[in-house]
């Protein structure tokens, strides 16, 4: 990238000029030509006068066209250095590994996309989309998704209005889940009132009224609420300490906002019995940071002629978020293995955990006693147990 | 697991190919046309002023005259300049809206940033973008592109102009849809939505659609013209189409009983593709003007095969006109949603219902869960335990606890049942009810 961004630079900057000093030229080359008709059609010119205006004329054009000439030639040329560059950073992209996997399955991706775009909120291009890919059936409309995303579409945009009313609304099932949704909501808005105010006083007296006005609700919050207020103390001031310098800078930090916009989500969703994320956008996201992993090691795969998208299991490890692990994965530290019906977890009474077949194994079928591969505690293959987890 | 993922921008990066190549290769066809057109006509003009000059030339005799014809040619030179260098300077707008969506990545360390998020979101849309246009679903993917379909999601085949006026207009309008413009004073927006027309190649897939429209309606003239314009690129990617096409269009002939016409078109179209290790497709073709249409005798028979021949003509100019702009042949959707499944199942997805989960996508049922069918498990190396009544993760800080039957939730899920109930774990499976004294931890391996 850092190659190319240059080159295109250039190109642009040349760009601009090209359009101008052509068009300049051309307009000059007309104006040039237009003089000579007119001093041809003149009647009070001899035949010589003529023949010697002509040849200036050719003079004069030669050296314009080739002036416009040079201009072309030049753009075209900043435009291939920047093909060059283009070229070697992005090569053809191969992106199948594994052909069969959705053969005869498009109706499905049509399927869900439709449901992503209801997910969205999109219901306009939902329908759109519906008619034009002959999907059989309209996706059902929902309109808690379209009342989510205005919502989080206010987040984004730092209106809490919204939001807060939303949680008001919600307040006894919001509770009933042990959310905190409703104080956090209220805390940015006082600390973008904070933010808002600066150090003076008027706006300062409107934050702490709002203070007054919800954090009051929420005594159990009581731990939380007292830094906030002692953070209006400081609110503007640069040379704040540190807790509150931070407390403060939540109200423009994105990584606050986007954890809010995720709560609000979440706690939404979950009130329907959904995920926060639509399932579309976690499979892209984890798929978009997989992808390459794949991709290099099918070729390397390909040019050792090894099979393995017949095998039941990736050959490499595709480093997930915590927040896309959805399922407990167990993976002997023994032999390596992942944990299966047949070959499930066992616990040690040490607490240590291996799979059954290393059990056997060093239980040499239950026969010995053994000492824990991790601590120096003996057993036997009888004392574990399965975990299920 | 706390610790950050870090993000591996280079893999990322290398997988975009077509996402820049498209816009970059109409950029230089256009860039290209306008220098062709300017060289043309100028040198026209250079010499035509200089025969003048000398008096030569069939405008010697009226030299006003010929100069009135050259002053409107120039004019004329100067209106397709700038139609093709608004054209250029749209194909650049897209370009440098692509480059800097890909450059933002870069300043982007780990997967778990809340840049990377928004950065992903950005990336399901221009996926689904593509994934639309590649389909042949134009007023969706207008529609998706502009985020609205009050303009021109009506007409399905604008030209490369109207295009132009549409998308410089969408993006006042994406503004103006905008629900709560964000006050001055505050971080603009994550997800410019505005940007989505910049990653959508509608010009390129509706000038693809409309050739493959004319040879669905059996007529090769569109592709033909295609091909005359992209010879360089074809010949490098020994690409047959034009020869299959002038085939087709012979083929035509013989099949009407045209003998003649057909004759002369062999001489002019044909024979020149001899030389390319086309010259037993040519004798094959020509014995066609011995059998007619309703012959049972191969080849000839499945030459006469119209339908298929078309269908594979169609297919074979999508495949070239891809391959031309390194267009994979599967869709970035499809394939991102192939790793991404993959990466996400596990032995448990879409199993017992006890053992789905709601966030999981594979465990969705009837979409993900079927598509996810063929693809293999993740690889993990080493233990995750997720807890099943927070869906939280157990680390050291929140430790696995094993119930006396074997069952393994996380000790804050635990403690927190606990305090509700007097002291008592009930297990959500097994349905029994345990003193938390009686759970064992287990260590994280």
């Amino acid at each position: 990238m850092d190659a190319i961004a240059p080159e295109f630079d250039k190109f642009v900057a040349r760009h601009h000029a090209y359009v101008d000093e052509t068009s300049a030229g051309l307009d000059g080359l007309i104006a040039t030509l237009r003089a000579a008709r007119d001093q041809l059609a003149g009647t009070d010119q001899d035949a010589g006068a003529k023949k010697a205006a002509l040849a200036m004329l050719s003079l004069d054009v030669k050296g314009q066209t080739s002036k416009i000439m040079d201009t072309t030639k030049d753009i075209s040329s900043a435009l291939a250095k920047c093909g060059k560059a283009i070229d070697k950073k992005f090569g053809t992209a191969d992106l199948e590994w594994n052909p069969q996997a959705f053969e005869g399955k498009d109706h499905l991706i049509r399927q869900l996309i439709g449901e992503h775009f209801i997910r969205e909120g999109k219901f306009e291009l939902a329908s759109t989309f519906q008619k034009e890919s002959g999907l059989s059936a309209a996706p059902a409309k929902n309109s808690q998704f379209q009342e989510l995303n205005d919502i989080i579409e206010s987040i984004r945009h730092h209106d809490l209005g919204p939001a807060i009313e939303w949680a008001e609304s919600k307040r006894f099932e919001l509770n009933r889940i042990d959310s905190t949704l409703q104080f956090d909501l209220h805390k940015q808005r006082y600390l973008q009132l904070l933010a808002d105010a600066g150090p003076r006083s008027p706006g300062l007296m409107a934050a702490i009224e709002y203070a007054r006005k919800y954090f009051s609700q929420f005594p159990a919050c009581i731990r939380e609420i007292q830094p906030l207020m002692l953070a209006a103390i400081y609110a503007g001031q640069p040379t704040a300490p540190a807790t509150y310098r931070t407390l403060l800078a939540r109200a423009t930090s994105p990584t606050a906002w986007s954890n809010l916009e995720r709560q609000f989500a979440r706690d939404f969703c979950s009130l329907l019995g959904l995920s926060p994320d639509a399932p579309l956008y976690t499979a892209i996201t984890v798929g978009t940071t997989a992808l390459p992993i794949i991709m290099k090691m099918s070729t390397i795969m390909k040019e050792k002629r090894n099979e393995w998208t017949a095998s039941n299991e990736l050959p490499v490890e595709v480093p997930l978020a915590p927040r896309h692990q959805f399922h407990s994965v167990f993976a002997c530290p023994v032999s390596r293995e992942q944990g299966t019906d047949l070959n499930p977890p066992m616990m040690l009474p040490c607490g240590h955990t291996i799979c059954n077949e290393s059990l056997k194994r060093i239980s040499k079928n239950g026969s010995i006693r053994f000492k824990c591969p991790y601590c120096p505690q003996d057993t036997t293959m009888a004392q574990a147990l399965r975990v299920y987890l | 697991m706390a610790e950050k993922i870090k993000l591996s921008v280079d893999g990322i990066l290398a997988l975009e190919s077509s996402f820049i190549k498209v816009p970059y290769e109409q950029l230089k066809k256009a860039n290209r046309k306008a220098q062709k057109f300017t060289e043309k006509e100028l040198s026209n003009l250079a010499s035509g002023v200089a025969d003048l000059a000398k008096g030569k030339g069939s405008g010697a005799k009226d030299p006003v005259k010929a100069l009135d014809a050259m002053i409107e040619r120039m004019n004329k030179l100067k209106r397709k300049l700038d139609e093709l260098k608004a054209e250029e300077t749209m194909y650049a707008g897209k370009l440098a809206a692509r480059l800097s969506h890909l450059q933002d990545l870069a300043h982007i360390r780990t997967l778990t940033a809340p840049e990377f998020a928004a950065w992903a979101h950005l990336r399901l849309q221009r996926v689904l973008l593509d994934y639309l246009m590649r389909q042949g679903f134009l007023t969706s993917a207008k529609l998706l592109a502009t985020g609205s379909s009050s303009h021109s999601a009506s007409d399905a085949s604008g030209s490369v102009m109207n295009l132009a006026a549409a998308s410089a207009a969408a993006e006042p309008m994406a503004v103006d849809t905008d629900p709560t413009p964000a006050p001055a004073s505050q971080v603009p927006a994550p997800h410019p939505v505005a940007g989505l027309v910049q990653f959508a190649d509608l010009e390129f897939f509706t000038h693809q659609r409309r050739i493959e429209r004319a040879l669905e309606r059996h007529s090769c003239t569109e592709a033909l013209a295609w091909c005359h314009d992209n010879k360089v690129a074809l010949k490098k990617l020994k690409s047959h189409l034009e020869f299959n096409l002038r085939l087709q269009e012979f083929i035509e002939l013989a099949r009407t009983r045209q003998l003649v016409p057909a004759l002369e078109y062999a001489k002019t179209h044909l024979v020149a593709f001899a030389d390319l290790g086309h010259t037993r497709a040519i004798q094959q073709a020509m014995a066609l003007m011995a059998f007619p249409p309703t012959t049972t005798c191969e080849p000839y028979r499945t030459l006469y095969d119209s339908d298929r021949r078309w269908t594979a003509l169609a297919a074979q100019f999508r495949a070239d006109n891809f391959a031309l702009h390194c267009l994979p042949p599967l869709s970035a959707l499809e394939a991102t949603l192939q790793a991404g499944l993959a990466a996400l199942k596990t032995a448990q997805c879409g199993g017992k219902h006890e053992d789905r989960s709601i966030n999981c996508p594979v465990c969705v049922p009837d979409t993900f869960a079927v598509l996810a069918e063929k693809l293999p498990l993740g690889h993990h190396v080493n233990s995750c335990y997720v807890c099943r009544i927070s869906g939280e993760i157990m680390d050291e800080d929140n430790p696995p606890l094993v119930t006396p039957e074997g069952y393994v939730y996380s000790r804050k899920a635990v403690h927190e049942m606990a305090a509700k109930n007097n002291g008592f774990f009930r297990c959500p499976r097994t349905h029994s009810i345990f003193k938390v004294a009686q759970m064992k931890k287990m260590f994280l391996t």
